[in-house]
């Protein structure tokens, strides 16, 4: 992680990097002291070394191309009528074609952009829009080519951090069956096909979430979620519900709106700057979270240990062997890794928690 | 070339004279908008486009600045509206801004000294590379290429395409770090 990626860098900077590729320079850049630093200094070098054929920019070529422009600012009035006319003629044939062109064209076709960000990484991306979008490990964030023209649209899987740029258009989330509408705010949404539970934090301004809402029925329903607010969704753990991805079918138990106090903000943002905090959750829901991060895999075979709550916060830790060694420091727990393979059991001291 | 007959009275200027002032700023505020949005074709678009606003309507501006300081300014603000406008992200104007270094115009583009010493050390850096990768760099640069293009045109590989580009860069890199490593301290 901390090597510098020169062969990316250098084609972003001269401009031959593809969507992902720029993405990822500006995540590299914007995370790492290291990165921004290189490429500050590399856009600087290929700005300078212009001066090597600095002839390119051809001062003689621009001075007669003004030469021109200007003259012909200078022709009569009837002249302009002239191109007046002209351009009116063509603007109408242009009117006509496009008329015809929309009336007889088959379907629209959509191309669409697709964002994957891989487990054990983070993407921070700019929508046509203006909007920022910061990405977790492990999700996808779709939209389609006509994204910002009368609509603004996205569909995620898995968590994703949104400022949304102002603008009358709403812009709308898509996630799990849930639609999630704004004008202009800041939220969180965590909505992971394979976990038990759906969420949506507000931070500034207000959203509204459409879709299954009700422990007991299945009519869509809209709920309003306000600043410092975040709304919770948990499902049954039955098996059902894992092969079942569609969350139609799952069985929702518990549904709450909760206000959050500027201290606990970061439980839900903090990943977006590299900050894990855990307030009082279990070690399934832990071991979920970590997978994605460190893009390994966690296996807790004993049911204690699985409902065991921990609270603690890790700050740009690259590694996890490092987060499990300070896990192990307050809680009783043993673990082995063998390539990405981690399983975590009971310390030798182990004593079952009062819950 | 001296900074005066550009600093005076422009709108007294008459046709022949504006030439002179045209030629004399063309080239450099191409290369201020260039810092800009990294983009030839625009840079030379907006430096074109100021030098013909400047000569329309030089009966009607007055100047609280020189001449020559309305200009870049004038090229700023266009390249910081087309930035706005279409949206880029660039994060060396971020850093610029951040730094509150925006409005400086570095000291190769105002002082002939500088900027031949400059040319002197990217000539010799260039000079030195391997030819292949010179080439590949040359047609990146000033051809405005595509890797794809220069990769099927030699008929090489594209990741040698971009390994011959960055290993280019990166000797450009160090060998104006000096002067680089200045701007960037200062910065810091």
């Amino acid at each position: 992680m901390k090597e510098i990626d020169k062969v990316l860098i250098t084609k972003y900077v001269t401009r031959q990097a593809n969507e992902e590729e720029i993405a990822m320079a500006k995540y590299l850049i914007s995370s790492s002291k290291v990165h921004e630093e290189f490429y500050l200094q590399l856009y600087e070098t290929w700005q300078r070394s212009i001066y090597y054929k600095i002839g390119f920019i051809d001062s003689e070529q621009a001075y007669s191309d003004f030469l021109d422009k200007s003259t012909v600012r200078k022709m009569g009035t009837i002249f302009r009528l002239k191109y007046l006319t002209i351009a009116a003629s063509f603007l109408i044939i242009c009117g006509v074609a496009f008329y015809f062109y929309k009336a007889y064209r088959p379907d629209k076709v959509h191309t669409i952009t697709e964002i994957n960000v891989p487990k054990g990484a983070m993407r921070k991306i700019v929508l046509p829009d203006g909007t920022k979008v910061t990405i977790n490990a492990g999700s996808t964030l779709k939209f389609e080519s006509d994204f910002g023209k009368g609509t603004r649209t996205v569909h995620l899987n898995g968590e994703a951090y949104f400022d949304i740029s102002k603008s009358k258009i709403p812009f709308i989330v898509n996630a799990n069956n849930y639609t999630i509408r704004d004008i202009g705010t800041i939220f969180n949404v965590k909505a992971y096909p394979d976990d038990l539970s759906f969420e949506t934090m507000v931070i500034e301004g207000e959203v509204q979430v459409e879709g299954k809402l009700s422990i007991d029925s299945d009519k869509s329903q809209m709920i309003s979620v306000k600043q410092q607010q975040v709304l919770k969704l948990n499902y049954s753990s039955s098996l059902n519900h894992v092969i079942q991805p569609d969350k139609d079918f799952s069985e929702i138990i518990e549904v709450k709106v909760q206000k959050i106090s500027p201290a606990q903000v970061e439980v839900y943002t903090g990943w977006t700057e590299d900050l894990l905090v855990f307030e009082g959750i279990t070690f399934q829901e832990i071991t979920r979270i970590m997978e994605r991060r460190y893009d390994v895999e966690i296996i807790v075979d004993n049911s204690e240990v699985k409902n065991l709550k921990y609270t603690g916060s890790f700050k740009n830790i690259d590694d996890i062997d490092k987060a499990l060694k300070i896990m192990k420091e307050t809680t009783d727990i043993a673990y082995e890794k063998q390539g990405r393979i981690i399983k975590i059991r009971k310390g030798i001291n182990f004593k079952s928690q009062s819950l | 070339m001296n900074d005066n007959t550009s600093d005076t009275n422009i709108w007294n200027v008459d046709a022949k004279e504006f030439e002179v002032v045209f030629k004399f700023h063309y080239v450099k505020l191409t290369l201020y908008a260039n810092r800009f949005l990294n983009d030839i074709d625009i840079s030379k678009e907006i430096a074109s486009d100021s030098l013909t606003f400047l000569w329309e309507k030089r009966e009607s501006l007055s100047f609280t600045t020189s001449v020559t300081a309305y200009l870049y300014k004038m090229v700023q603000n266009k390249c910081m509206n087309r930035i706005k406008h279409k949206r880029i992200e660039n994060e060396y104007v971020n850093y610029m801004i951040r730094n509150k270094l925006i409005d400086e115009i570095p000291e190769h583009d105002t002082n002939p000294y500088h900027e031949k010493e400059l040319a002197e050390q990217i000539r010799q850096a260039i000079d030195t590379l391997p030819e292949k990768c010179k080439l590949v760099f040359e047609m990146s640069r000033f051809e405005y290429l595509k890797n794809k293009e220069i990769a099927e045109r030699l008929n090489i590989s594209q990741n040698t395409v971009e390994r011959h580009i960055t290993i280019a860069l990166e000797k450009l890199r160090k060998s104006l770090g000096y002067t680089i490593g200045i701007i960037l301290s200062m910065l810091m």
